[in-house]
């Protein structure tokens, strides 16, 4: 049953959604700001209502599926959102007025965390003119053609472990001493196993829940700042996009154990001294008191267009960390490629003319 | 008259001109020992004048009958030192009593005289002076300078020292009159490595999408703890060369070529040994 989530503005009756900079609910026809914790109760009492919504709008009528597109009925305007299955917030296409599906963002599917965006639509393009700053090898044209497509601010579904690694680590390490007599010169290599065993806790491993976004954008935009992430209400969605997960924890967890891993190898392999090589040779790291949470991230997401090739970047909605990867200008790069040759040969034939002219 | 006081007054100011240079001048052999005839004096001393003034650099010979307690080398140094040499030199003294031979080098000779290059010199004059032929030991150690000093030249004959020996203690490149092939080899080099890892960084900056290969930055502060930490001794691997041995010359001894300093203080090269 998908129940559509709106916020009216007890004021003037227009959609409201959620302000980054104010970090309140405002709505943008009379300017009222609304606390959060107001939206709670507000958020309530909307629930409360809700089997009446039910009464007089029956499910076979709100909502139907087909091959993986769910279409809803906006309650302000009766125009049809098309959303996919995972689409838990939208806007109405029709009336622009913001909607949060309820049945994606509750129950099992209800996130635990949630970090509200911090930064608005104007900072992300800020963003995006300075990204393309700076690039010696991006084609010139690229900056004044390339088109913003849209620009969306999306809150991703991320699953964050945490677990305490249990180690059992073995290095392969090798001490070196030379010396040598009138006629020789001499190499001695000691070789050592070096064993490392102990534990090391790791807190909200970050792990793209979505299919929909890559996993290598969602890495790159962190970190995330966790300390400001708060319990979720869904009024925090409110003026975004949102997906509920579609990769489950059992599919994530591999990710978060490799880069665990990873990282526990590296942290014991600092603790081994005195040698002149230190390289693992088997490990063996159990993961204990996992914990997996839900949480929705903000990102803002820009998508454009060149030379008929799509280029899609990413904002942190917390940070501001920009990210994506930009085309090359091949004439470009042989054109520095040659300058850089002949610079640096040049001007290392001249340190040679004038070290011998000294 | 007027045109016999000018010829008068021209040959005044030539003669002192040409007393003036010859005074100059220093004399670049200067045979004690008296081994050489008056023509082969002339033919050596002419010699080593061409080479020194064509390169600016003093090539010198000396002969002494006894070192009077001196050594070899301090006899070579103070000789170049006293004779009124240019900085840059290269001189070699025999001394017929002990016959003995040491070859000082200074100035940038110093470094454009490292062991190879007093290996070739050594090569060069050594079988002339312990036949007595010491014209053309002479004439043959001026001649191996002159090749030593061409600019940017191998010399024909250290190449037979063969390839595994190039990278080894080779004259300071930079040293020699101009920079030669090795300059333009590095230059290349360095220009390519300029290039690769310049545009290397430029095409980084356009890529900033990648995986983060560890979760470092959720490691729980001061979680880690090492419960168990053990070394084990697993066994020993032992390797000798043997150390690089001089290739002696046909003389049996010399000395090193590195640098000293003389009485006076100044920086010396150079080598020698016995005839």
């Amino acid at each position: 049953m998908a129940v559509l989530q709106e916020y009216k503005c007890p004021c003037c009756g227009g959609a409201i959604g959620f302000d980054s900079t104010a970090q309140k609910m405002k709505c943008p026809y009379c300017d009222t700001e609304f606390e959060m914790e107001a939206l709670l109760a507000y958020d309530a009492d909307l629930k409360k209502d809700a089997p009446d919504d039910m009464h007089w709008e029956p499910a076979s009528e709100t909502w139907q599926e087909t091959e993986g597109v769910t279409s809803y009925m906006c309650r302000s305007c009766g125009g049809e959102i098309l959303g996919d299955r995972t689409t838990a917030a939208t806007s109405c296409p029709f009336c622009g007025n913001p909607v949060v599906i309820m049945g994606q963002v509750s129950g099992d599917l209800k996130p635990d965390l949630v970090i509200p965006f911090q930064l608005d639509k104007e900072a992300a393009k800020a963003a995006m003119r300075r990204h393309l700053q700076g690039k010696k090898l991006l084609p010139k044209l690229f900056k004044d053609e390339n088109h913003i497509d849209q620009i969306r601010g999306i809150y991703v579904p991320v699953w964050l472990f945490g677990a305490d690694a249990d180690a059992e680590i073995r290095y392969r390490a090798t001490r070196m001493r030379v010396w040598s007599d009138a006629n020789f010169n001499y190499t001695e290599t000691g070789f050592y196993a070096v064993t490392r065993s102990g534990t090391l806790g790791f807190d909200a491993v970050p792990v793209d829940g979505s299919s929909k976004m890559p996993d290598d954008f969602m890495e790159s935009l962190e970190p995330y700042d966790l300390s400001q992430a708060v319990d979720f209400q869904t009024a925090y969605l409110a003026g975004y996009f949102a997906d509920r997960y579609d990769v489950g924890t059992e599919e994530s967890v591999g990710r978060a154990n490799e880069r665990v891993k990873k990282s526990t190898e590296d942290a014991f392999a600092a603790t081994v001294h005195g040698f002149d090589t230190v390289k693992a040779e088997a490990s063996h790291i159990a993961v204990k008191n996992g914990k997996a949470k839900y949480a929705l991230f903000p990102v803002w997401l820009l998508n454009t267009t060149w030379n008929g090739e799509k280029y899609t970047f990413a904002m942190n909605g917390q940070t501001g960390k920009f990210v994506g990867n930009l085309p090359m200008d091949r004439a470009a790069f042989r054109r520095w490629f040659v300058l850089l040759f002949g610079a640096g040969a040049a001007v290392s034939y001249l340190v040679a003319w004038l070290i011998h002219l000294l | 008259m007027k045109t016999r006081i000018f010829a008068l007054l021209t040959a005044w100011v030539w003669m002192v001109l040409s007393a003036a240079a010859v005074s100059a001048a220093p004399m670049r052999l200067a045979d004690e020992a008296s081994l050489l005839t008056l023509a082969e004096k002339n033919r050596v001393q002419k010699e080593l004048d061409r080479i020194s003034t064509t390169w600016d650099f003093d090539v010198v010979v000396v002969t002494v009958s006894s070192l009077n307690g001196k050594s070899a080398m301090e006899a070579a140094d103070d000789f170049y030192e006293e004779g009124g040499y240019s900085e840059d030199g290269v001189l070699l003294l025999i001394t017929m009593a002990e016959r003995e031979w040491w070859i000082s080098t200074a100035g940038s000779g110093i470094s454009l005289f490292s062991d190879r290059e007093l290996d070739f010199l050594e090569d060069c004059f050594l079988e002339g002076l312990s036949d007595g032929e010491y014209e053309n030991a002479f004439l043959s150690f001026a001649a191996a300078c002159e090749e030593v000093l061409q600019p940017g030249k191998t010399p024909e004959r250290l190449d037979r020292y063969g390839e595994e020996e190039l990278d080894g203690d080779w004259g300071d490149p930079s040293a020699r009159r101009t920079p030669g092939i090795f300059s333009i080899v590095i230059s290349v080099v360095i220009g390519l490595v300029a290039a690769v890892t310049g545009t290397g960084a430029m095409k980084s900056a356009l890529k900033s999408v990648q995986l983060q290969p560890s979760a470092a930055n959720y490691v729980r502060p001061n979680s880690l703890r090492v419960t168990n930490s053990r070394e084990i001794f697993l066994y020993r691997h032992l390797s000798r060369t043997a150390k690089p041995k001089d290739n002696g010359g046909p003389s049996g001894s010399h000395g090193g070529g590195s640098v000293h300093h003389s009485s006076s203080g100044s920086s010396h090269g150079g080598r020698g040994g016995r005839f």
